[in-house]
């Protein structure tokens, strides 16, 4: 094993490298070369590398699969959140988290469009049919539909939004906020 | 050397009666800070009460600040005041228009143009430094705006800028502009440099503007202002998740993203990621043609443009070739309602021709060029919703002779076929027939035709006012303020100050803190469609919104994009600074000036409108007269109440009583909400007081 | 250097005056074309007589500039304590309208912002023989010992205004205030604060390579 220093310095600036070109860094990556730690050292050697002075941009997200890591200093938690979500592959928890917090704090409407983009990207079709299941699904009942005037489908949470003050939100959004430049 | 810092200390007066000119002293209105205040100044001094627009006792003042040209952010903007020919007092207005005349202005050592009289024949006024003269324009009358500017350029150094009028206003139709730099139009007043037979105004500055201030505290300002500065309307979120982003919002102007590019520029330019700190990508935030035009928009981008000392760069540029089919340049450049406006005359949609979205933004790139060449104004876009109530209500088949209806182009309206705006500009700008009434005003086409109320009480048309003006981030933003700023003018309020605010992208908890922080309490602000009855704070939210504006059209600043009520920075807990004006206002002048100062100099700007409207109005019944908001802002929504979340429709009683608590923060009359002998003596206009007194005008 | 060496330089640099304002066409991005590079004197990297060699280039992106003149405003607010777009050390607001050429009829689709919207700030090219340097009839115009950047030496500069008429690029100009003549000193405030990343410094080491690239 290499100095203890030069290690933190390793792992430090490995996970902001990643950061920076908007990767998490995930635990196994870290039993590579040359960093090299060996697997069960992992969790530990990231839990004392964020406590120690100059790493306080370290930060650390349990996924479902693995851990992972991140720099503060070049992303957000709440990105850092989205992008282990698209990662732990729960698709239902990354799109109903969404349009829950979007209901909660904002509180908005979710237009399905947003679903398609970075770093969602799932397909059109492919939206189509988790959103379908999803609506579905134990859990998930609090997830309705909202349609503007112009048919584009909007979703929300109806744990923080009526139908109708939905339904006036996806209309704005949609629709009047563009007659009103 | 003069000792005058931020102003440059001089004034014109143009003549164009006898052809002379004067320089007068800027800092007999200092107390008025600049641009919008001097102009209302001047009008209230000089400008008999009863005066009509088109009238040689009207005057026209192009006003620039102490901040305009020294390089403050966004400190670009001309304003220009005059009468409104399509208010039906002809009520004092202010119009402004971005670009680069105002800075130049300052550069040759000017603060304000006032323009008096009338030329007995058309002339140019051409201004080099304190060289001032009037210019032959026989070959110019008659021409479009676009050649009018390169005719005068060409006549004076390089460098030079132009304002200028189209056909429109030589025509003095009421709805034409002013216009600088291609595609910055003031609008409204138009008409009235065509009734003075001027045509346009040229003008090169090389002298420099001074600041009081030391260099390195005049950067360290600069600093702060470019660290809290947002995108197009300071939001302060991006459109997409971003890595640097806690929020994001669908309908924010920061709308950059890795692959979302200037697609004509040549190589294209990728607006990336447009991390804040990231100086220089501040410019590339908005992608301001996709945002107007949608995705097929990108291709044809050339870059981003707009104001003098602005990085924001909102009006964007395009490069069409098919605009050449039409008889057009295939270089067109606006922003916002330049495009949507003409986009909305095409009242039975448009052309589904090409890829998606190609038709409605041909139809808004021809309209653009058309209406910025013929210098023709819209009243907010209020000009295609007035033509589309007269065409479906049956209206236009029976006031327009059968002849003339017969000889508009129908068809190509029905297809969607821009071409139709060919024509339709064309009457308008030259007073073609009785369709061109719509060129003279929502309220006096209503007039003339005779509109029903269903024109006035339906929210299809967007009327706010009586007197012939549409909303303008009304009741749908923030309720009772919205509302209560979109009276207070004589046309649309041209008023950003709450939208920003509410069209930030910040969730509601934070935006509510912020101004809490501002107002006095996070009551000034409801969740969005879900508001609540009306309480002080939100009188003292419109209140600090108006003031602001007016500061800013004085200073000159740009209130789409000022104050900097918040900022995109998680590390400030996205606080912006609102004290940034009155910073730069005492470094520029030397002045030192606290915000609320600044803000009082702004309530005396103001209220001096208000006792200029009382004035034009004859009446102290601002309550009653001009004050009223049309009927459909009470009557949307019949299914449900007010206050009820999902709904933005007013209540009577409470509209009455926000308009009382308004009336209280302004110091104006709680019944009549015309300013009172105490107000004005406060704000130093006691000689205002004086002659509202003798007019009998002063609420008891 | 005699009166005779001067006048031919000035000859030189004069007929220089049409290649290079097409010259100023082709300047875009990093690639700096080998007829710009041969235009400013290096033709021949190794070829170095007279003065030192600046820093690097500093170019206005033409596909970047929106026109903002940012750069004008921060360039004299920075060096001179006030705004004054006349003496900016770079140069925009000139070309804004209808472009570096004159007006002609064709401004409806030539550079400007009547046209086809192509903006870009005229900048000082820290020539390798500064025609500025050459006219000047004091030597006020010298260059740093460490950078190699082109400066005027305002002690000895008399405001005469040769360096001004001398420059091919009209990008010096004598302040009407302080009757010192006023030229780029690569102080970057202007690439530091260009809200399109338009304006860029081109290091030294990319212009040799792009000589060497094309040679």
């Amino acid at each position: 094993m290499g100095d203890h220093k030069d290690i933190n310095l390793l792992i430090g600036e490995a996970i902001r490298l990643n950061t920076i070109n908007i990767k998490l860094t995930k635990a196994e990556d870290l039993t590579m070369e040359p960093i090299s730690l060996k697997a069960d050292e992992v969790t530990n050697k990231l839990e004392e590398l964020t406590k120690i002075e100059g790493y306080e941009d370290i930060k650390l997200l349990k996924g479902k699969k693995t851990l992972y890591c991140y720099s503060e200093k070049h992303m957000t938690g709440s990105y850092a959140k989205l992008l282990v979500g698209v990662e732990d592959g729960d698709l239902f928890a990354l799109i109903a988290d969404t349009i829950r917090n979007d209901s909660k704090i904002y509180p908005r409407t979710t237009d399905i469009k947003l679903f398609t983009k970075s770093p969602y990207n799932f397909k059109e079709k492919e939206l189509m049919d988790i959103l379908g299941q999803l609506m579905k699904s134990e859990g998930y009942e609090d997830i309705k539909e909202s349609r503007a005037s112009n048919n584009a489908l909007y979703l929300y949470s109806e744990l923080h939004l009526s139908k109708a003050y939905a339904d006036s939100l996806t209309e704005w959004i949609e629709v009047t906020s563009l007659e009103c430049p | 050397m003069s000792n005058i810092t931020g102003w440059a200390g001089k004034i014109l007066r143009v003549n164009l009666t006898d052809g002379t000119f004067k320089a007068e002293d800027t800092l007999k209105y200092k107390d008025f800070v600049g641009g919008m205040g001097i102009g209302y100044k001047v009008m209230w001094d000089e400008v008999p009460a009863g005066t009509k627009a088109f009238d040689p006792e009207n005057k026209i003042i192009f006003g620039a600040g102490p901040l305009t040209g020294t390089g403050a952010v966004c400190a670009g903007r001309t304003n220009i005041t005059s009468l409104l020919a399509s208010n039906p007092y002809n009520a004092v207005s202010d119009s402004h228009m971005g670009g680069h005349f105002s800075a130049e202005m300052k550069y040759a050592g000017w603060d304000a143009i006032i323009i008096e009289g009338k030329s007995p024949k058309p002339v140019w006024l051409k201004i080099e430094n304190d060289k001032v003269s009037l210019e032959d324009a026989r070959y110019l009358w008659g021409k479009g705006i676009f050649l009018t500017t390169a005719f005068v350029a060409g006549k004076m150094p390089k460098g030079a800028q132009v304002a200028a009028i189209g056909q429109a206003g030589e025509n003095m139709v009421n709805l034409s502009v002013i216009m600088n730099n291609g595609s910055h139009s003031a609008g409204g007043h138009g008409g009235v440099m065509g009734s003075k037979n001027i045509k346009a105004i040229g003008i090169r500055g090389t002298l420099p503007v001074h600041i009081a201030a030391d260099r390195r505290d005049w950067l360290e300002v600069d600093k702060e202002m470019m660290a809290v500065i947002g995108a197009n309307n300071n939001h302060v979120v991006p459109s997409t998740p971003q890595p640097w982003a806690e929020y994001n919002a669908a309908r924010s102007r920061w709308t950059a993203t890795d692959g979302l590019t200037w697609g004509a520029a040549n190589p294209p330019v990728n607006t990336g990621t447009c991390d804040p700190h990231d100086l220089n990508s501040v410019g590339l935030r908005t992608q301001k043609a996709v945002f107007d035009h949608g995705a097929v928009a990108e291709q044809y981008t050339v870059r981003m443009g707009g104001c003098h000392a602005c990085p924001i760069r909102c009006h964007s540029t395009l490069h069409i070739p098919k605009l050449e089919k039409y008889g057009l340049s295939p270089n067109v450049s606006n922003t916002c309602v330049g495009y949507s406006s003409p986009g909305g005359i095409m009242i039975q949609g448009h052309s589904k021709e090409g890829e998606e979205g190609e038709g409605t933004m041909m139809s808004k790139a021809v309209g653009a060029q058309l209406a910025d060449d013929y210098g023709v104004w819209c009243n907010y876009s209020q000009i295609g919703r007035d033509f589309k109530y007269a065409h479906e209500s049956g209206i236009l088949k029976k006031v327009l002779p059968q002849e003339e209806y017969d000889s508009i182009p129908w068809d190509l309206l029905e297809k969607g076929d821009p071409e139709f705006l060919v024509d339709f500009y064309r009457r308008i700008t030259f007073k073609e027939g009785e369709l061109s009434r719509l060129g003279e005003g929502a309220y006096w086409v209503a007039k003339a035709w005779n509109f029903g109320d269903d024109y006035w009480n339906s929210s299809s048309y967007n009327m706010w006012s009586k007197l012939g003006f549409p909303k303008h981030h009304s009741n749908e933003t923030a309720a009772q303020v919205g509302s209560l700023i979109n009276s207070m003018f004589n046309r649309d309020a041209q008023c950003h100050t709450h939208v920003n605010l509410t069209g930030s992208g910040l969730p509601i908890e934070i935006q509510k803190a912020v101004i809490g922080e501002v107002i006095g309490s996070p009551d000034a602000l409801d969740a969005p469609n879900s508001y609540t009855p009306m309480n002080e704070y939100k009188a003292k939210f419109a209140k600090w919104s108006i003031i602001r504006n007016c500061l800013h059209d004085s200073l000159t600043l740009c209130n789409w994009m000022w104050p900097m009520t918040v900022s995109p920075l998680k590390e400030r807990n996205y606080r912006g600074n609102t004290s940034l004006e009155s910073q730069y206002f005492s470094m520029a002048t030397g002045i030192p000036t606290t915000e609320a100062e600044l803000d009082l100099m702004g309530e005396r700007i103001f209220t001096l409108h208000r006792a200029l409207t009382v004035k034009q109005m004859g009446t102290v019944d601002m309550r009653n007269e001009h004050d009223p908001i049309c009927e459909w802002v009470y009557t949307i929504n019949p299914d449900m109440q007010p206050f009820t979340p999902g709904t933005q429709k007013m209540d009577r009683e409470d509209m009455q009583l926000a308009f009382t608590m308004f009336y209280k923060e302004m110091g104006w009359d709680e019944k009549t909400g015309a300013p009172t002998k105490a107000t004005l003596i406060r704000l130093g206009l006691r000689d205002v007081a004086a002659e509202l007194e003798k007019l009998g005008l002063l609420p008891n | 250097m005699s009166q005779d060496e001067k006048k031919g330089l000035l000859e030189k640099t004069s007929t220089r005056r049409e290649f290079l304002k097409i010259g100023c066409k082709s300047i875009a991005g990093a690639a700096v074309s080998m007829t710009v590079l041969g235009f400013l004197g290096y033709s021949n990297a190794a070829d170095v007589t007279g003065f030192p060699l600046s820093t690097g280039l500093l170019i206005s992106d033409a596909s970047r500039c929106t026109g903002c003149r940012r750069c004008e405003t921060i360039c004299t607010m920075f060096n001179d304590g006030k705004t004054d777009p006349y003496i900016a050390r770079v140069k925009v607001g000139r070309n804004y309208n209808f472009g570096r050429d004159n007006i002609t009829a064709a401004y409806r689709t030539n550079d400007g912002v009547f046209g086809n919207f192509m903006v870009a700030a005229d900048t000082c090219k820290q020539c390798k023989e500064p025609a500025c340097a050459a006219a000047c009839p004091v030597g006020a115009i010298e260059a740093q010992e460490k950078t190699g950047t082109r400066v005027v030496n305002e002690s000895k500069c008399v405001g005469c205004g040769a360096c001004a008429a001398a420059c091919p690029w009209a990008v010096i100009t004598v302040d009407g205030e302080t009757k010192k003549s006023k030229k780029c000193v690569l102080c970057y405030q202007c690439v530091k604060n260009c809200p399109t990343g338009s304006l860029k410094l081109i290091p030294w080491q990319e212009v040799k390579a792009a000589v060497r690239r094309h040679a």
